[in-house]
């Protein structure tokens, strides 16, 4: 009876743990191997009242568990049973160290195929360990042990899986994220992305909505995208876009550039998702190029000021190359930027001054700055002008001085204004003395006019009449050259109608003393007159200035044509044109263009400048057109101007004349 | 001979036409004078603007050469007193001095219109505008 109870007492026992155990492993699942080492060694102790037990798995790295507060040295007693019991599905030995109970009985079962993947080594001392129960109970735990060892390995492969991926996400240069459903909750961020953005770790995203955790980027364009992408399931490629992050952990706006793209994640059923987040910065690309961009313009900018400059602006090396010449550099010496580039500065200064450059050069050199140097240079004509110079030092990024940028204002014409105004300031002084003295001149003459009259008049004898009306015609003469050098009227400055040929004659008379002088013809032909409506003494000066222009321009024997037609077109109003040519040397092609410029002027000991200048202004004046055309051919040289000016019908001209006026 | 001269002018008085010349430089006004003479015109020459107007109180001349610049009343000063008191007799202005436009302009703006004449003025030309003014000197020589 009390054995039948003993039965029934154990197959209660073994029922209970067995119930126990059978439902042991699912709390095992998904635990690592050391805690299934643990719940494998805890359970035994509990169910079979076990006083040490060692679990050891070895497959893969080696997890161990030991409960043998009372044994020490166990493990190795365990370890050396195993090698007794081979592959033995259940090995029972008697352990012993010394100071152990002798009665002490270890029970070893493998946990999976064999012992090599592990086994538990489980001891109580009692002679009757393990009962049949208790190798039942030792059998099935081991059992359950090998299965959710099993398991793990199989979970941790794929974990390692998993992790590799993670890995490789981790190591790629991108920043990458994973959202998931409508909030775009992050599943999943990069090393990068956690950088990128300017975050401590991955946890300030992970099941945080994008928003949630990159609240700065509400106002910016970047939710609505993901929306769309979850929405439409078309990916979205941006290209340098720009955001503005708190980065900084100060929590200051930081602006950002950067390439990204949004690639919705599908599943199987097509459907959307999450979206997958792949950015990299372009900040450093966009800015280097906008700041090259910055440095275009400026620098496209200072080019058109130097292009449109009044000054020459002109660089040069430290050897004096030019490297850089302005239109105002052309215009002003006369050398196109081809013929200077890569030419030496010495070629526009004067041999005397040659040693100038040395000066600057040297003083360039030294990093100083030359500031309004007034000094004369040559232009291709081999004209000298007056410019003042400012001279600075060129210097690398380094801060070497490597060149020199030169600025040059042509201050001849303002020169030439100050001769002009003491040259004007002595023609007036002289002229008060010419009014004076004309006035002595002109009572005196009166006296002997009337006088010689009388005496005409009265002389009996024609010899003496004779001779007094020569006296007369001299008289004649002289009273004549007063009135035409001093002027007794004030010249008139209404325009009025007169013939251009009237004009002519008096004035090739008056000019063919200083022609016969120098030994040159001037020769009128006036093929053909016509009535213009002008201001006499204007068109006096136009011709004047025109035939003493040529004159000088001629050498001995040479010749001065002024030559007077009309234009008569049947689609055009009459015109007249003035014709003055000379054969002289010509005019060098490179100082046409600046004929008719104010202060200009090649003739530097006599001219004013002013000549073709006025010229210009009176032709304009009477709606003309002045035109010059020469040759400097040798042997067949010329110079040609020739004026055509309107010869309308009389009330019309005179009213636009008096507009003008 | 004063009957043939003044033939081709019947129509007019034949009295002998007076001319008054009033020049600073004594020279001029006399030798002015005796051309004058010599065509049949009674002339005569004074200096100064003063005397010139006091003498137009004893008879009142048909014409008035004057000089411009002058010592004292100008020569423009004189013609206008002349045209106010006197209003048949003419004025003739002559002067070598530029300065004389600009005193010729000034009279104009005040509405005194003069004719002027640039010295040295050829005898011949004066004695023909002499004669458009205030026709023939009836003592004159037929030519």
């Amino acid at each position: 009876m009390q054995e039948h109870d003993t039965e029934i007492r154990e197959l209660r026992r073994l029922i209970r743990d067995l119930v126990a155990l059978a439902t042991t492993p699912a709390g095992w699942v998904g635990r690592d191997l050391i805690q299934i080492a643990d719940g494998i060694a805890d359970t035994l102790l509990h169910t079979l009242r076990a006083e040490a037990v060692y679990v050891g798995l070895y497959s893969g790295n080696v997890t161990e568990s030991l409960r043998a507060a009372k044994y020490p040295g166990f493990k190795g007693e365990a370890e050396r049973l195993r090698a007794e019991a081979g592959n033995a599905a259940l090995f029972v030995g008697s352990a012993g160290l010394p100071d152990w109970p002798s009665q002490l009985r270890v029970a070893l079962c493998p946990i999976g195929l064999s012992t090599d993947e592990g086994f538990v080594a489980v001891a109580r001392s009692n002679r009757s360990f393990p009962s049949e129960t208790d190798g039942l109970l030792l059998s099935v735990a081991a059992n359950q042990g090998a299965v959710a060892v099993q398991t793990a390995r199989l979970r941790s492969k794929a974990e390692f899986e998993r992790g590799r991926v993670e890995e490789l996400l981790a190591q790629a240069p991108a920043a990458i994220g994973l959202t998931s459903g409508p909030q775009h909750r992050w599943v999943y961020v990069n090393e990068q992305y956690v950088r990128l953005t300017g975050r401590s770790s991955s946890s300030d995203f992970l099941g945080k909505t994008v928003l949630e955790s990159l609240p700065e980027i509400e106002t910016q364009p970047f939710v609505s995208l993901l929306d769309e992408v979850f929405r439409t399931g078309e990916s979205y490629v941006g290209r340098g876009a720009r955001a503005v992050l708190n980065r900084a952990h100060t929590g200051q706006p930081e602006e950002a550039y950067f390439d990204f793209v949004y690639q919705p994640v599908k599943k199987a059923a097509g459907t959307v998702d999450g979206v997958l987040v792949h950015a990299m910065e372009v900040t450093d690309a966009v800015k280097a190029r906008e700041a090259l961009e910055t440095t275009l313009v400026a620098s496209q900018r200072l080019a058109a000021i130097v292009d449109s400059s009044d000054d020459a602006i002109v660089s040069k090396n430290l050897k004096g190359i030019v490297s850089s010449w302005n239109p105002a550099a052309e215009r002003i010496f006369g050398y196109s930027a081809e013929e200077m580039v890569g030419r030496s500065i010495r070629r526009i200064i004067p041999p005397e001054l040659q040693d100038d450059e040395d000066e600057i050069l040297a003083a360039i050199g030294k990093g100083e700055r030359i500031e309004h140097f007034e000094t004369v240079r040559l232009t291709k004509a081999g004209e000298r002008i007056d410019v003042s110079l400012t001279i600075s030092p060129v210097r690398d990024e380094k801060g070497n001085i490597i060149g020199a940028a030169k600025i040059a204002r042509e201050i001849t014409h303002q020169k030439r204004a100050e001769q002009a105004l003491r040259t004007a300031e002595r023609l007036a002084s002289v002229g008060r003395l010419a009014a004076t003295v004309a006035h002595e001149i002109n009572n005196p003459l009166e006296a002997v006019t009337n006088l010689v009259y009388l005496a005409k008049d009265r002389a009996d004898r024609s010899d003496v009449r004779e001779f007094l009306g020569a006296v007369e015609d001299e008289l004649d003469r002289i009273s004549h050259l007063t009135k035409q050098t001093l002027g007794f009227y004030r010249e008139t400055t209404t325009p009025t109608l007169l013939s251009v040929g009237s004009l002519i004659d008096p004035l090739v008379s008056v000019f063919a003393t200083r022609a016969g002088n120098k030994g040159v013809m001037i020769r009128p032909e006036i093929r053909d007159d016509g009535d213009i409506c002008a201001v006499p003494g204007e068109m006096r000066q136009l011709i004047a200035n025109l035939l003493s222009n040529s004159i000088d321009a001629v050498d001995q024997g040479g010749v001065v044509r002024i030559r007077l037609n009309t234009l008569d077109g049947a689609s055009t109003a009459r015109k007249i044109r003035i014709t003055v040519a000379d054969n002289g040397p010509g005019i060098p092609p490179e100082l046409r263009s600046r004929l008719f410029e104010p202060f200009f002027t090649t003739k530097r000991e006599v001219g004013t400048g002013l000549g073709l200048w006025i010229c210009k202004n009176i032709v304009e004046k009477h709606h003309g057109s002045i035109r010059m055309k020469s040759s400097t051919r040798h042997g067949h040289s010329w110079t040609v101007f020739s004026i055509v000016l309107p010869s309308l019908e009389r009330p019309a001209v005179q009213e636009t004349l008096r507009q003008a006026v | 001979m004063t009957e043939n001269g003044a033939t081709n002018t019947s129509n007019r008085d034949l009295r002998q036409r007076y001319v008054l010349v009033v020049d600073d430089e004594k020279r001029i006004a006399d030798t002015l004078t005796a051309i004058l003479e010599s065509k049949g015109y009674e002339s005569r020459a004074t200096y100064d603007g003063a005397t010139a107007l006091e003498t137009c109180h004893a008879r009142i001349p048909d014409l008035l050469i004057t000089d411009v610049v002058m010592p004292g009343m100008s020569g423009i000063e004189l013609g206008i007193a002349v045209k106010r008191e006197y209003s048949t007799c003419r004025v003739l202005l002559f002067s070598g001095q530029a300065a004389t436009a600009q005193m010729l302009q000034d009279a104009e703006a005040r509405g005194h219109r003069f004719e002027l004449l640039a010295k040295p003025v050829h005898p011949s030309v004066l004695l023909e505008r002499v004669e458009q003014l205030i026709g023939a000197g009836v003592g004159s020589w037929p030519k």
